[in-house]
């Protein structure tokens, strides 16, 4: 059996609290939720993870999606770029590599 | 069956909902009861096993429906209960009479510009169902 590359592995965090630790308002939590909902797809893996920041330490929900090509992966880029200024972030993390996808029935 | 949200005043009439996924909505609310972390609430609620991406609609149009707006609204209860979200302010409370119907979640499909939204009043309960 032949595992070529068919699909793309991006992930994405998000912070969970502003750079000062305060929690992020109902409403920018309402905003991801649709998005994230409408671009996603439900194809995603979810967890919050610990991180660090120059030098401060964050609580991070890291999301990790497979999307089939690259136009997917400029949609999760262009929904980053909106998120980076709802969360009010100076930079988002973001990566991606080609990976071999298979829904194992 | 309806949802409400006391607290928010949010109250949404799941009609024409299949049986299978109000099964799933009565889930999530003996989740959102049991205080299930946010996080997990959230894999559960709009995760892979979710039935709101087999709803009939667009992606688009996936944000509009009943269930997705009840499950989003007992999630960010959940975020602010467990203090990982930041509840309205005595500000936004004010401004913003409680919205009574679905429309609520239309208007924020719509919205471009967020984080000033969903200010609605606030008071001492929490999501129920009633079938």
């Amino acid at each position: 059996m032949e595992y070529k590359p068919n699909a793309f592995k991006a992930t994405l965090i998000l912070p969970i609290q502003d750079n000062a630790g305060v929690p992020f308002p109902v409403g920018t939590w309402e905003w991801w939720r649709d998005k994230e909902t409408q671009v996603l797809k439900g194809f995603t893996e979810i967890g919050v993870v610990k991180g660090f920041w120059r030098g401060q330490s964050e609580r991070n929900k890291m999301i990790s999606v497979v999307v089939k090509d690259e136009n997917s992966l400029d949609e999760l880029h262009q929904l980053l770029n909106e998120a980076r200024a709802v969360f009010r972030q100076e930079a988002m993390y973001f990566d991606c590599h080609p990976v071999y996808f298979e829904e194992v029935r | 069956m309806i949802y409400i949200n006391r607290k928010t005043g949010t109250r949404i009439a799941l009609t024409d909902v299949p049986a299978r996924d109000r099964t799933f909505f009565r889930d999530a609310v003996r989740r959102f009861r049991r205080n299930a972390p946010w996080a997990e609430f959230e894999d559960f609620a709009f995760g892979m096993g979710s039935p709101i991406y087999s709803l009939r609609v667009s992606p688009l149009e996936v944000v509009k429906d009943p269930l997705y707006v009840a499950l989003k609204d007992m999630w960010l209860e959940l975020g602010v209960r467990q203090g990982l979200v930041a509840e309205r302010t005595i500000k936004e409370r004010h401004n913003h009479a409680p919205r009574r119907s679905q429309s609520r979640s239309r208007e924020a499909a719509n919205r471009q510009d967020v984080p000033e939204y969903r200010k609605l009043a606030a008071s001492n309960s929490s999501a129920r169902s009633h079938s």
